[in-house]
């Protein structure tokens, strides 16, 4: 891996790269799925290949190329970095602000995985039976559809710059998630554990799925599946709102992390996912959220998804502020970016899915801090509100302001108890009155960091494996119950 | 000497017998996907992205009995191609009894043979940027600032079973979208082709540069009920999302569809007529599917009445029919997808649309739509890059972006014109519709 990343970088410097970095990245990913009490998927996925990314053209300070080749070989590496230069080349026709670069100290370093229980120490057989046993479970309930799933990733990678940097990282990460979903006339009713959309992913061993109990989950949830179709259709108006687990999670993703993302901001994603409305001149000034909404991005947690040691240029993982006592502080960056607004630094955010994409600022583990009020103490001080969790649908506009999410269910609140299931829950709103109607955040007890693994951006299109850290919070005067012409 | 743009059929064949020469189960099927991307994106009227990949992917599905393994390298050597099938093997020995698996589908008809797009395959990073170069030049010269990408892919795909079922195509897409943006408006084009030299990246600017200027100063409207003109681009997002829930076969045998139990009833207005017809040369062809099936053209809704939905082997076994050649890769659990659709044309223009629209919406595109009840086809998305306020016949101006959450089949049952011109989005060709009452549900402040 790193004689190739070298033999790569070296090749392009000598092409006429002012800037060269390259990529060897080997993935393994593995997936055990069953539904219905038979396996539906059992795969095992590899996949290799060397990215190398480049500054060309214009004198050295033209733009950037970028070459990704699945072959890896002495011969088809310097071809890449070749391509590379050319690819900037072309690109450098077109006048636009040179490329300057954030400084970063160069690092040599190597990585293990934080791992505790190696999946790979697990077989397949284990696998199977837990989810088998966790089907039986569901089933027994009368759901038409149970699904369990777990996944497994081990990643490793090599980058090296020509700026000295030479760095190997390893990673494991490790997800499960349940489904039941009952077929009813109001339409399917579906829950999950521990969290909709493949469950719950970590950059962790298989210490998680332990964690996780499932089989102590699997009855209770295909149950409340079962009874959802019984329960009241949301109800629309405006009324509290409390967000717990998963779909907090997402709603900071959606309408807190894709905003912050420079390169956005900046406009290079503007014909695809859009821009945002959190322009430079807001920052540090403009008020995102009420006094209690306090967001990091924090890469280094211990098995969040968006942990990792190194960016993809280089840069160290770090821990910033985004939003503090609800004024906007920062942004993810790049080195690029870090250095178009005037910023000394990049904070680390630039990920790539793979070998065979450029790297792009990507969220890390973007969390809002724990409060002080006990999940419970909120429930108990909302007079008429509704709790949501577990996520179905997600839509935000091109600026990311207006935002719309159904729920799996919900919970209606009155008088500060739980006072039954609603189905097929939904709010809307405008992302900074939203969190500016934030009034209580839940305290460090039912704090976790919860992985989204599916965050789509880019052309061609990128995953990015990203998390969140939450607890609960309360919103007040929420637009619920969005299908209703009242 | 080969013509082929990616590999050529013997090379790609050759790799899937290998695979299945080292496969020691009792059934065994290879799908080899080898492509030469290249994409050149720009923002701020300038590239700030030009990039290049190429890969060859094996996916290899092993048998035993009912039990099914399946393992992917892209690792194309000898050696990776026997770890590939050794691994897929051994999956299959682990996995437990499938009762819905029916075995690999024996040789039958043979798929037609299709060929990528020369022009596409020579259109390299020079020839992205000379197209790039005249949409910023549209833009510079309207004092608008161009952001999108042009992109041009070509790849080969085999599949190849120890039945003795063989096929191979290759396919190309060439692709140039684009957004400019003013003070306070943006405008939208796009295009999708076969063909590369048809992109005409001047014209589409002029399309987006228009829209940009006729959207200043955008006026806010209130959400609700409102008759709106949906353009292509709208439509085609639409009619994606009502495909993958409404028509796949293992949506309909899980009840989650929305025509569910209802083939052969009126689902929506009897002027909408939809097919998947995967060899219509408007379309991007695909010969067959990760079966190696060949693709067979299914009406899926024929005058407003449901006629039929899309299976892979396995589903076609559960429901008592033949596959339509829809399987998507083994490792996918998504089930079968239409990706050839056509909704049928009618006879007027957008400006007649327009014309015959007393107070009303032109939408040019939608954004992040996503389905907020499946089952019932509830969609839901905002608006973007031309939005524009109709009174009188005519279009009068801008207006800030609306959310609309609105049911798919209902508001197809409200559609009094069509366009008699479509539009191609890699997967959907569609016409402008005007549909009265659609339901926008919120608003945005842009």
């Amino acid at each position: 891996m790193e004689d190739l990343t070298k033999l790569a970088v070296e090749a392009a410097v000598a092409a006429g790269a002012s800037y060269a970095d390259a990529r060897v990245v080997d993935r393994r990913s593995e997936r055990v799925r069953v539904k219905n009490g038979a396996v539906e998927a059992l795969t095992d996925g590899r996949n290799r290949g060397l990215g190398v990314r480049v500054i060309a053209g214009r004198g050295g300070a033209g733009a950037w190329g970028f070459a990704g080749c699945g072959e890896l070989s002495a011969g088809e590496a310097r071809a890449a970095a070749v391509r590379a230069v050319e690819l900037a080349r072309a690109a450098a026709t077109t006048i636009g602000e040179p490329v300057r670069l954030a400084e970063v100290e160069p690092v040599v370093d190597s990585v293990p995985a934080p791992v505790q229980i190696d999946p790979d120490d697990i077989p397949l057989d284990d696998r199977l039976a837990l989810l088998m046993e966790c089907d039986r479970q569901m089933r027994a309930e009368r759901v038409e559809i149970a699904v369990g799933s777990i996944s497994v990733l081990h990643q490793r990678q090599h980058f090296a710059s020509s700026e000295g940097a030479s760095i190997y990282q390893e990673r494991v990460e490790t997800g499960a998630m349940l489904e039941a979903t009952t077929i009813a006339d109001c339409g399917a009713c579906r829950r999950s554990y521990p969290s909709s959309h493949g469950g719950q992913v970590m950059s962790r061993g298989w210490e998680l799925i332990n964690e996780l109990d499932l089989p102590a989950h699997a009855g209770p949830l295909a149950a409340e599946a079962r009874t959802l179709p019984d329960a009241a259709e949301c109800p629309a108006g405006r009324m509290d709102l409390i967000l717990a687990g998963g779909q907090l999670a997402l709603q900071l993703h959606e309408s807190c992390g894709h905003p912050i993302e420079l390169d956005r901001v900046l406009g290079t994603e503007a014909s695809y996912a859009g821009t945002s409305f959190l322009t430079p001149e807001k920052l540090g000034s403009f008020r995102y959220g009420s006094d209690r909404v306090n967001i990091t991005a924090d890469a280094t947690l211990l098995g969040g998804l968006g942990s990792f040691a190194y960016d993809d240029e280089g840069v160290p993982a770090q821990r910033s502020w985004i939003v503090r006592a609800g004024i906007f502080t920062g942004y993810l960056t790049s080195r690029e970016t870090a250095a178009r607004i005037g910023l000394a630094a990049s904070n680390g955010s630039m990920r790539a899915d793979g070998w065979a994409r450029l790297p792009l600022v990507r969220m890390t583990n973007v969390n809002l801090e724990p409060g002080e009020l006990s999940r419970e103490e909120i429930i108990a001080s909302t007079e008429r509100g509704i709790l949501m969790e577990d996520n179905l649908s997600w839509s935000i506009d091109d600026k990311r302001l207006n935002f719309q999410f159904g729920c799996e269910i919900g919970r209606l609140i009155e008088d500060g108890e739980i006072a039954g299931m609603v189905r097929s829950p939904s709010y809307t709103g405008i992302t900074p009155e939203f969190w500016r109607s934030c009034d209580a955040v839940a305290d460090a007890a039912t704090w976790r960091i919860w992985g989204v693994p599916n965050c789509g951006k880019g052309e061609p299109g990128q995953t990015a494996h990203v998390g969140h850290g939450v607890s609960a919070a309360r919103f007040r005067d929420v637009q619920v119950g969005v299908t209703s012409d009242e | 000497m080969s013509d082929a743009l990616v590999m050529d059929r013997d090379e790609a064949l050759e790799i899937c017998a290998r695979a299945l020469e080292a496969s020691t189960a009792e059934q065994t099927e290879v799908n080899l996907l080898a492509s030469r991307s290249g994409l050149t994106r720009f923002a701020n009227n300038h590239i700030h992205q030009s990039a290049a990949e190429t890969n060859a992917e094996v996916l290899v599905r092993a048998a035993i009995g009912n039990q099914v393994g399946i393992a992917s390298t892209n690792d194309a050597s000898a050696e990776g191609l026997r770890d590939v099938a050794e691994r897929a093997c051994a999956l299959a020995a682990a996995a437990t009894s499938d009762e819905h698996f029916p075995g690999l589908p024996a040789p039958g008809e043979e798929p037609p043979t299709l060929h990528g797009n020369a022009a596409t395959a020579a259109f390299g990073p020079a020839e992205r940027a000379e197209a790039v170069r005249e949409c910023i030049s549209v833009a510079s010269e309207r004092g608008q600032s161009a952001a999108g990408a042009c992109s041009a892919d070509v790849w080969a795909h085999a599949v190849a079973n120890s039945l003795g079922a063989r096929a191979w195509q290759e396919s190309s897409v060439a692709h140039v979208r684009m957004v400019f943006a003013g003070e306070d408006s943006s405008g939208y084009a796009e295009t999708y082709a076969e063909d590369a030299s048809t992109l005409q990246p001047r014209e589409l600017a002029e399309v987006a540069a228009d829209k940009c200027e006729r959207s200043i100063s955008p006026r806010a409207v209130d959400p609700g009920r409102w008759d709106v003109i949906l353009e292509p681009p709208a439509v085609t997002d639409a009619i994606f999302h009502l495909s993958v829930v409404a028509f796949n076969g293992l949506a309909c045998l899980e009840g989650r569809s929305p025509i569910c139990g209802r083939i052969g009833e009126q689902v929506c207005g009897a002027n909408i007529t939809l097919v998947d017809a995967p060899l219509d040369p408007r379309g991007i062809r695909r010969a067959f599917d990760f079966e190696g099936v060949p693709r067979r053209r299914v009406e899926l809704i024929r005058e407003g009445v449901a006629q039929g939905i899309v299976h892979d082997s396995r589903t076609a076994r559960r429901a008592g029919t033949h596959t339509t050649g829809h399987a998507g890769p083994a490792s996918s659990t998504w089930g079968p997808v239409p990706f050839n659709l056509f909704l049928s044309p009618g006879e007027a223009t957008v400006d007649e649309m327009v014309a015959a629209t007393e107070r009303g919406l032109l939408v040019t595109r939608f954004h992040y739509t996503n389905m907020l009840d499946p089952s019932a086809a509830v969609l839901t998305g905002m608006t973007r890059d031309g939005t524009f306020l109709i009174e009188g016949g005519e279009i009068v101006g801008g207006v800030r972006n609306l959310r609309f959450t609105e049911g798919l089949l209902e508001a197809l049952s409200r559609v009094d014109m069509i366009g008699r011109n479509g539009w191609l989005d890699d997967y959907v060709w569609a016409p402008a519709l005007r549909i009265r009452d659609f339901r926008f549900s919120g608003a945005t402040e842009f």
